[in-house]
């Protein structure tokens, strides 16, 4: 009887002793590893909170993309009013911009610009025909461009203005329904748009943005003959 | 802090981009289906572009407007109209050609033109294409033996309470009988009936269920037709 209980107490005494030893290696190990810790710690914190303050602000100074996604409301120039007069309230635009020297972005804007009109009873020419009664008319601008832009202002500014041009292709449908009848004419022309805008701060990343833009086309659908616009953009950048 | 604002803005921003995407999507425009385009007082006119309408010099017209109804198995039966608005109706056309230089004679005095009238009646709705429509008169009116073409695009279907006025070029046909069927003859160029050299339909002028009501739309639409049409004169 007592041989097993000291058999039963060695064995404790053995299990006890491999424990501490274990908790004891591992506080080793730990040890260090909380020591390294707060020196770096105490060594990679050395500014003061004045200079903290500069630091972030240099980094917020500092020019980031700028994607801008927009809805987009335009009305005909020239040939196109004379189409549709009525403005198009179906649109967006959609531009992504990377800065490229200072304030100087460069990058690609593409939108849509949807224009429609039904006239009352109006006397539509054909070749050898006319036909008298509602027209349904549609243009539909597709314009894609390289855009460069300049900011105004910092970027931490809560209003920042800025101008561009952009230079690309649109093409442009012209649908005319009339009875049970269709005439389309589409063509593909040179874009060039100048723009000026203002960015405002929602909060740190996000702006609103309202432009205005003019877009000179020289697509000519059809008889129609250089179909230009003008739009204005309501809009929000993103500057992650 | 910074970490988690900027992640609920990019979260913000993301979902209004996926919005703006979605409602310019949905922005495009959707075109009216025909049958709501057809759904409206519409004039259409045709001509022949190599018609040279000032050396025409008289015209006849039928007296009789002649009514195509269309049938539940859409088959057409045809018909004429009461005295009345055939009257109205031819006289109003004959009167507005007097108009503008043409001299109405009576079909043996040779006329250079000769003017039919056709109402698109029966089912609320229904249609006649060109080509059956064509089968209607198997001889033109005024001219045995000849059908008649139109030599420029008419293809058209003809809606219930359509009026159609036909104007055929009769002068060239005196001098040649037509070709026969091309089947039988597909080297003969001559032509193989009557050239119109104007028409017009008058979509929902023949559709009121009042006589004078029907009358007064089928003069309207007929002033309309000569108004789109300032080269039909002799002047």
């Amino acid at each position: 009887m007592r041989s097993s209980v000291s058999k039963r107490d060695a064995t404790r005494t053995r299990l006890w002793c491999a424990t501490m030893s274990a908790a004891v290696l591992a506080c080793a190990a730990v040890a260090p590893a909380a020591q390294a810790q707060r020196l770096y710690y105490e060594q990679s914190d050395p500014l003061t909170d004045a200079e903290a303050a500069e630091m972030n602000e240099r980094a917020y100074a500092r020019e980031l993309p700028m994607w801008t996604i927009g809805y987009s409301m335009s009305l005909g120039v020239g040939d196109l009013n004379d189409y549709i007069g009525s403005p198009s309230f179906r649109g967006f635009e959609i531009t992504l911009l990377w800065p490229a020297v200072r304030s100087f972005f460069a990058g690609l804007a593409f939108g849509y610009n949807g224009f429609y009109e039904t006239s009352g009873r109006q006397t539509f020419q054909l070749q050898s025909a006319a036909v008298t009664g509602k027209l349904y008319r549609y243009a539909d601008a597709w314009p894609l461009a390289l855009l460069g832009r300049y900011v105004f202002m910092q970027r931490q500014s809560v209003v920042r203005p800025y101008v561009g041009l952009r230079m690309g292709m649109a093409w442009i449908n012209t649908t005319t329904l009339v009875t049970d009848r269709t005439f389309e004419d589409s063509s593909l022309g040179f874009l060039l748009a100048p723009e000026a805008g203002i960015l405002g701060h929602l909060s740190k990343s996000v702006m609103a943005c309202l432009s205005y833009t003019f877009n000179f086309t020289t697509a000519s659908p059809g008889d129609r003959d250089v179909l230009s616009y003008s739009s204005l953009l309501l809009g929000l950048t993103l500057q992650p | 802090m910074d970490l988690p604002l900027t992640f609920r803005e990019y979260r913000l921003g993301a979902s209004v981009f996926v919005a703006y995407g979605a409602l310019s999507l949905t922005s495009c425009i959707a075109y009216p289906d025909s049958s709501e385009r057809l759904d409206d007082d519409i004039v259409f006119t045709g001509h022949a572009a190599e018609a040279e309408f000032h050396d025409y010099l008289t015209f006849a017209i039928d007296p009789t407007l002649h009514v195509a109804s269309v049938q539940s198995d859409n088959s057409v039966k045809t018909s004429e109209a009461d005295e009345d608005s055939s009257e109205r109706v031819t006289d109003h056309i004959a009167n507005a050609l007097s108009a503008r230089g043409f001299n109405r004679v009576l079909t043996q005095e040779d006329p250079d033109l000769a003017v039919t009238v056709t109402g698109i009646s029966g089912l609320e709705v229904g249609s006649v294409s060109g080509g059956y429509w064509g089968g209607y008169y198997s001889d033109y009116w005024g001219f045995p033996g000849w059908g008649y073409y139109y030599p420029y695009d008419v293809y058209y279907t003809y809606q219930t309470g359509s009026l159609i006025v036909d104007i055929a070029d009769l002068r060239a046909a005196r001098t040649e009988k037509p070709a026969p069927d091309p089947y039988y003859a597909p080297d003969d160029i001559r032509p193989r009936g009557l050239a119109v050299v104007w028409t017009m339909i008058g979509y929902k002028a023949y559709v009121d269920d009042s006589k004078s009501a029907r009358v007064d739309s089928a003069t309207q639409a007929i002033d309309q037709a000569f108004d789109q049409s300032p080269y039909l004169t002799r002047k």
